[in-house]
């Protein structure tokens, strides 16, 4: 009896650490994916305000242009917020 | 050579003269095309598309460039287009390419009318700008062009201050030191001009304007320097970022 507590005990905790060891590796991951994600969204929102501000568009227009683009590059759906910069 | 002809001769010659100090040359813009690629993100797709459409209502603005005597303006003229005013982002364009630009060769006194929140006289002189003559000519229409280059003192969102290169083409047959955006200074006139991802060329010349051109010179807003009006402008950085954008 002593036995099957004791095995039972082992297996579950192994079970338990082994899930927590699992789940915390897949949120480390997710966060990394993320923060890769987020510092190459900064770098392409970098280089593109650029090209606005190459072709002579106004502060204002080359930050709006920005902020819709990094949005886009995250993720969102941005289609219908582009004209808000150029009208 | 009898009187009569000498007569004749310097009569054609000075109109002539008289007719190159005073005109209007009318420029215009084409804009670099963005390619788009299929590997390129949604939202860079995205962003060259409206970028390549808004380009199409730039190239088709049309801008004076008025002389007489000594002093010039340049400026967009706001009452020509192609029918592209009722375009999206028309508007916009408009207010980017709304400043005035005037230059007085006798006084070397150069200034940038430009409205953002306020109006300001951006001034400086023609003596700031330095150019390097290459041998590289080209037929601009008629014309024998050679290509200069220089560099400027640039501010920009995300680079802040940085030099810019300046590409021009003058054509010594035009004796005029002029060309847009208050870029001259070369023993000809500036046929064409590249800065960033804009090509301002040459529409038309007209060395004997009908209509009197008057140059008046721009006096309303703030004067102020060039690096004083940079110092006004933000910087985003990558550490400043968020509070720019996404934030």
């Amino acid at each position: 009896m002593k036995k099957i507590v004791l095995v039972t005990f082992l297996f579950s905790f192994g079970l338990t650490f082994g899930m927590i060891n699992l789940d915390n590796s897949i949120v480390k991951e997710n966060q990394t994916a993320k923060e890769v994600t987020a510092n190459d969204c900064v770098d392409a929102t970098f280089e593109q305000m650029e090209v606005a501000d190459d072709q002579g568009f106004s502060e204002a227009q080359v930050t709006c242009l920005g902020n819709v683009f990094y949005a886009g590059c995250m993720g969102w759906n941005v289609d219908d917020l582009w004209d808000s910069c150029v009208n | 050579m009898r009187p009569i002809y000498l007569f004749i001769f310097c009569f054609f010659y000075f109109s002539a003269i008289d007719a190159q100090n005073k005109g209007n040359i009318v420029y215009r813009i084409v804009t670099d095309e963005l390619k788009s690629q299929e590997n390129h993100s949604q939202a860079k797709q995205s962003f060259y598309k409206l970028m390549n459409s808004m380009s199409l209502i730039r190239d088709s603005l049309y801008f004076n460039l008025d002389f007489k005597d000594s002093e010039s303006l340049f400026y967009l003229d706001k009452g020509k287009n192609v029918g592209m005013s009722n375009e999206r982002g028309y508007n916009s364009i408009i207010k980017s390419f709304s400043s005035v630009f005037y230059r007085n060769n006798d006084t070397k006194e150069l200034i940038e009318q430009v409205s953002t929140d306020r109006i300001y006289l951006i001034t400086s002189s023609t003596k700031d700008l330095k150019w390097e003559i290459t041998n590289e000519e080209k037929k601009i229409n008629q014309y024998l062009c050679y290509k200069a280059v220089t560099t400027i003192k640039a501010r920009s969102l995300t680079k802040g201050d940085h030099f810019k290169k300046i590409q021009a083409w003058f054509c010594p047959e035009i004796p005029l030191n002029l060309g847009p955006n208050n870029f001259g200074g070369l023993p000809g006139l500036i046929f064409e001009l590249k800065i960033g991802m804009l090509t301002y060329y040459i529409e038309s010349l007209n060395f004997n304007p009908k209509a009197g051109t008057e140059i008046v010179k721009p006096t309303k807003g703030k004067e102020i320097t060039r690096d004083e009006y940079f110092s006004l402008k933000p910087v985003i950085t990558k550490e400043n970022f968020k509070e720019y954008i996404g934030g």
